[in-house]
């Protein structure tokens, strides 16, 4: 399932001009490196910011005679290979980036059967983990104070709404109660974003919202 | 400073790659000289109204300049004009400066210098070309739509500062944005080569 529409848009818009909160931007980095699907988008977009740069009324640089002198005093960059060649990795390089290591290094916590998370430090206001949920395994019930985002990293999920597969982002927000059950084909990992905390309302979940708080 | 203020954006792109060209070939000094005095100032002044302070802003646009130096051989005008390649090197040097001010850390993989969003196939208009219907697509949004991007794509501001700002209610900032990125969405698509 192709993660469009409004609030989606407004977030592409938000990675162009370099405003999300960092979670997020690794999150639609990611999700731009596994999945084609926005990247006409994006490119779009950033044309359209390169062509405002190009309008704005240009503000001097202070000292450009020492400046442009300084730059041509630089030493010569030494000689690179044509692309950075990242090894090649489970998870997306933006991923892998913000992390500081693939998914083999990732400290799982059992959160119950067939849920097992690692919860990232805060970071400019949002919370957010990798899941790893069990073939056919459901995700708690769970509704939003704010707004998740769920990138697909491995695998795939259900939930009312749709379908979605490796590189596929689930939104929702305070008015989604949605339960995402992992494809039986396979462990599911996912990359989920929070910018509020999770609020449990399924019968077990007064349980495991304990080790869903902060 | 320089006579690209007066050209056509397409033929301002060319004169830029051009310009790249020669500094990626044989670090010409005269050739760089006009690319900076050209977006030197103008990535200052992004910076600028992002709201960093001068000395910062000056820094940053630096460094961006001195990446062009350095890297000029990785520019490719198939896939970007100049000024979307810089913006995207000044987006990221400005996020990579906010997490070196609370981290101390660097990534050091620069993803600006290559698209994460490489053109398809079908996208074979030149970038001086697409740049042209890229601000032709911004200005067949309603004037008010245009407005409620520009204060959040290009000056990044926040939506309740924008509320502040038009005077209008939060909630229709909020929905009145989501309807312009995406109305914008469907006019940045409809322009692929199919179209001319």
């Amino acid at each position: 399932m192709v993660a469009q529409g409004q609030p989606f848009d407004v977030l592409l818009a938000g990675f162009v001009a370099g405003t999300l909160a960092a979670p997020v931007r690794v999150l639609i980095e990611s999700h731009l490196e596994l999945s084609p699907a926005n990247r006409r988008y994006v490119s779009r977009l950033e044309a359209l910011a390169g062509a405002e740069l190009e309008e704005l009324p240009p503000v001097p640089m202070p000292n450009r005679d020492e400046r442009l002198a300084a730059i041509f005093a630089l030493e010569p960059a030494p000689p690179v290979a044509v692309k950075p060649v990242a090894p090649a990795g489970r998870l997306p390089r933006a991923l892998r980036a913000h992390l500081g290591h693939d998914i083999d290094a990732v400290a799982w916590k059992r959160v119950m059967p067939g849920l097992k998370e690692f919860r990232l430090p805060e970071t400019d206001g949002c919370k957010s983990s990798l899941y790893r949920i069990s073939p056919g395994k459901p995700m708690p019930h769970h509704t939003h104070e704010g707004q998740e985002l769920t990138l697909v990293v491995e695998g795939g999920f259900s939930d009312a709404y749709g379908h979605y597969l490796r590189g596929d982002i689930a939104f929702a927000d305070d008015e989604v109660d949605h339960r995402p059950i992992a494809d039986p084909d396979g462990d599911c990992i996912c990359f989920a974003v929070l910018d509020a905390p999770l609020r449990m309302t399924g019968p077990i979940l007064k349980y495991f919202g304990r080790f869903m708080k902060g | 400073m320089t006579e690209s203020g007066r050209t056509t954006p397409a033929s301002g792109a060319e004169l830029h790659a051009e310009l790249v060209d020669r500094v990626a070939r044989n670090r010409d000094r005269a050739a760089f000289a006009r690319l900076y005095d050209h977006f030197a100032p103008r990535i200052n002044a992004y910076l600028l109204r992002l709201g960093a302070d001068n000395g910062s802003a000056e820094e940053l646009a630096q460094e961006v300049m001195v990446t062009l130096w350095r890297k000029a051989e990785q520019f490719d005008p198939s896939k970007s004009s100049l000024a979307t390649w810089l913006f995207r090197i000044a987006r990221n040097r400005r996020i990579d400066a906010a997490r070196r001010d609370k981290s101390g850390k660097l990534d050091a993989e620069d993803t600006a210098l290559h698209p994460s969003a490489p053109e398809d196939a079908e996208d074979a208009l030149s970038a001086g070309e697409r740049e042209v219907r890229v601000r032709t697509a911004l200005a067949e949004l309603p004037a008010e739509q245009v407005e409620l991007v520009r204060l959040a794509f290009f000056l990044d501001l926040s939506h309740s500062q924008i509320a502040e700002r038009t005077g209008l209610p939060l909630g229709t900032v909020k929905s009145r944005l989501r309807l312009a990125f995406t109305r914008l969405r469907k006019h940045l698509e409809a322009r692929g080569v199919a179209e001319v």
